[in-house]
């Protein structure tokens, strides 16, 4: 390109004015910290499995709540809390102008822990609402909701006042502050309130689905396609297909969560639907792998020796993988054999863990020095938290996968159901081994974010003096 | 890159995303449009167009006329009595949701966010590079 035809902007806007770091900081750190709690949690859920739990007997400890807890910490307190924190990076940098108020930013951290705070305190009090991943106490609901409102309003805003054509990016945002509002509502509002039986169970199906489809996914690769171009210095290799990614979601997806709930009362055309937009979407996903697999086409070294790169590509493997997988478990011949079995575990795990949770690791891994304005202190552990994250919860995927066939036949033969918890306990043992590997790498992560942080503060106090 | 897309992009830099829109030069050394390039680009985007037509009337026609079958089925179902609202629910929150979703496709593509469809991975990265420049 030529440069000389590029007019520079009058008004350059400053990082600084436009990126409050020390928030990015702070909602890194606290979803780090939900991140080990849950870890812990599900911890305790895999000894509970094995018969081994240390707690046994302490209500408060109950595996039933920790499970809950688990799920919860994870979606809310450390998804939410990561995506967020990359999100005050990334929407003020690509629009070129700030949040609306940065005090409501403050406001939203603040409220927002009190959220997932209040709802694992309310969850260990046996305090549950009836709805899978919306467990939250029913008096926290309006308070969420409310906080959604507010964080829409918020980076919206920014990107309300752009003009001109939206890089894929916005537009995957803007949907899923849209969407995550809705989902939110739908789920924990209509199945409490509104509708009962069948209808509330189709639609806590949607709700289950939404969240990962609607919030998560768009939030991931709406960053994915924010900080892959960056970091290997070239546009996505097309913005059109990339597009075509985002419409497709936005039209396939909210029709499957029904998918959870195959062979139920649910009528079947509505089954059948799920289905078939399930099988849609996974056709859209291929254009959005195949997409980024041709931004890093002719630079594939670089995943060697660029970390963040490493983990994101790693997670679009896992992502692909899963998605496959979910094409397949779709149908109803293969529905027979794995629903209610550890097969959806071990796909749960791959798809929360081994894509979104890589990418925020990879977003964390970027940014976190760079703010600090010095590299991290240990390359050594960086390879650490690497490879056991990455085996370890392939590891867990593939046991829990492999298991899940085995119950899905010993079921179908009609064989005793103990006979498939027998069976089940070596593969569980597994689970309990490769949850330790995962743990093991998150701990190599928070000791390198110690060492780095106490060196910057080194860093800092040498200069002034 | 070609010299229309290089003052493209400059001009959005401006009008797209600061507040004073600036004059662009615009340079045409490397542009090189004859009248046959004219000519073969139209019939082109002609041959698109068709492709795209038959397209639409190959598959949506028949998709929509199948879908206004089963969802008059649906409604049928939902007639029958007390149990019969649980269908819709979950169809009516599809609707809501696409419905949304069509008229922001509509409004963008009125609004020519798709006229370029490259242009804004270029200027994404130009913004970038600006930004850590004025660090
Ligand atoms: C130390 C690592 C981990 C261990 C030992 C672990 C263990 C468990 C256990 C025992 C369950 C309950 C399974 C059942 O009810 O049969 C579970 C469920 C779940 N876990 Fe984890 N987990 C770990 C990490 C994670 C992480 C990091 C995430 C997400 C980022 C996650 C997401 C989930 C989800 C979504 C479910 C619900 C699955 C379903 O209902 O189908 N887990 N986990």
């Amino acid at each position: 390109m030529n440069e000389a035809t590029i007019a520079t902007p009058i008004t350059p806007k400053q990082h600084t004015e436009l990126v409050d770091e020390k928030l990015v900081r702070l909602y890194f750190i606290t979803a780090l910290i939900f991140l080990a709690t849950s870890m812990l949690a599900g911890l305790l859920m895999a000894m509970q499995l094995i018969r081994h739990n240390p707690l046994r007997g302490i209500e408060f400890f109950s595996p039933g709540r920790w499970r809950m807890l688990h799920t919860n910490a994870v979606a809310y307190g450390f998804l939410a809390n990561g995506f967020l924190g990359a999100l005050h990076w990334a929407i003020p940098r690509l629009t070129l102008q700030p949040v609306l108020d940065k005090r409501l930013s403050w406001l939203i951290y603040a409220a927002w822990q009190g959220v997932v705070g209040a709802t694992a305190v309310g969850l260990l009090l046996g305090e549950a609402q009836a709805l899978e991943w919306g467990e939250t106490p029913v008096w926290i609901d309006p308070v969420a909701q409310l906080g959604l409102l507010l964080v829409a309003i918020n980076f919206m805003t920014p990107i309300a006042r752009m003009k001109g054509p939206m890089y894929v990016t916005l537009w995957y945002f803007l949907a899923a502050f849209v969407w995550t509002f809705l989902t939110y509502a739908m789920g924990n509002f209509i199945p409490e309130y509104v509708v009962g039986g069948t209808a509330a169970g189709a639609v806590g199906g949607l709700f289950i689905h939404d969240l990962v489809g609607l919030f998560v996914t768009p939030l991931g690769w709406g960053l994915m396609y924010y900080f892959v171009p960056i970091l290997l210095k070239k546009p996505i290799w097309s913005h059109g297909l990339s597009l075509v990614g985002f419409w497709g979601l936005a039209f396939f997806y909210p029709l499957q969560g029904i998918h959870h709930f195959l062979y139920t009362p649910i009528p079947m055309f509505l089954q059948y639907g799920a289905v078939v937009s399930t099988i849609a979407v996974e056709l859209v996903v291929t254009t959005v792998v195949i997409n980024f697999f041709g931004t890093l086409w002719g630079n594939a070294g670089v995943v060697k020796t660029n970390m963040p790169i490493r983990w994101f590509y790693t997670g679009m493997i896992y992502y692909f993988l899963t998605c496959l997988q979910c094409s397949f478990q779709v149908t109803l011949t293969f529905q027979k054999i794995i629903h209610f079995s550890d097969w959806v575990v071990g796909h749960a795990h791959m798809v929360m863990f081994g894509v979104f949770s890589m990418w925020i690791m990879g977003i964390m891994l970027y940014l976190y020095p760079r703010m600090l304005n010095r590299p991290w202190a240990s390359p050594k552990l960086l390879e650490w938290h690497y490879w056991l994250s990455t085996l370890g919860v392939g590891f867990m995927a593939a046991d829990l996968i492999l298991l899940g066939v085995f119950q899905g036949w010993s079921w179908a033969a009609l064989e005793p159901w103990d006979a498939s918890t027998d069976f089940s306990y070596p593969f569980w043992v597994l689970r309990v081994f490769a949850g330790l590997a995962m743990f093991g790498g998150l701990l190599a992560f928070l000791q390198n974010i110690w060492l780095t942080t106490r060196a910057a503060a080194a860093d800092r106090l040498a200069q002034k003096s | 890159m070609s010299s229309t897309m290089n003052s493209r992009i400059a001009s959005s830099v401006h009008a797209g995303q600061f507040t004073e829109p600036m004059a662009v030069e615009i340079t045409t050394a490397e542009s090189g449009t004859g009248e046959s390039d004219a000519s073969g680009q139209k019939s082109g985007r002609s041959m698109a167009w068709t492709i795209t037509i038959v397209f639409a009337v190959l598959i949506l026609i028949p998709s929509m006329l199948g879908f206004v079958m089963k969802f008059g089925e649906l409604m049928a179902l939902t007639d029958d009595g007390a149990d019969g609202g649980f269908a819709i629910t979950p169809v009516v929150n599809y609707l809501l949701a696409s419905a949304g979703f069509f008229f922001m496709l509509l409004w963008a593509a009125a609004n020519g966010m798709f006229r370029d469809l490259e242009q804004p991975k270029h200027l994404m990265l130009q913004n970038e590079r600006e930004l850590d420049r004025n660090v």
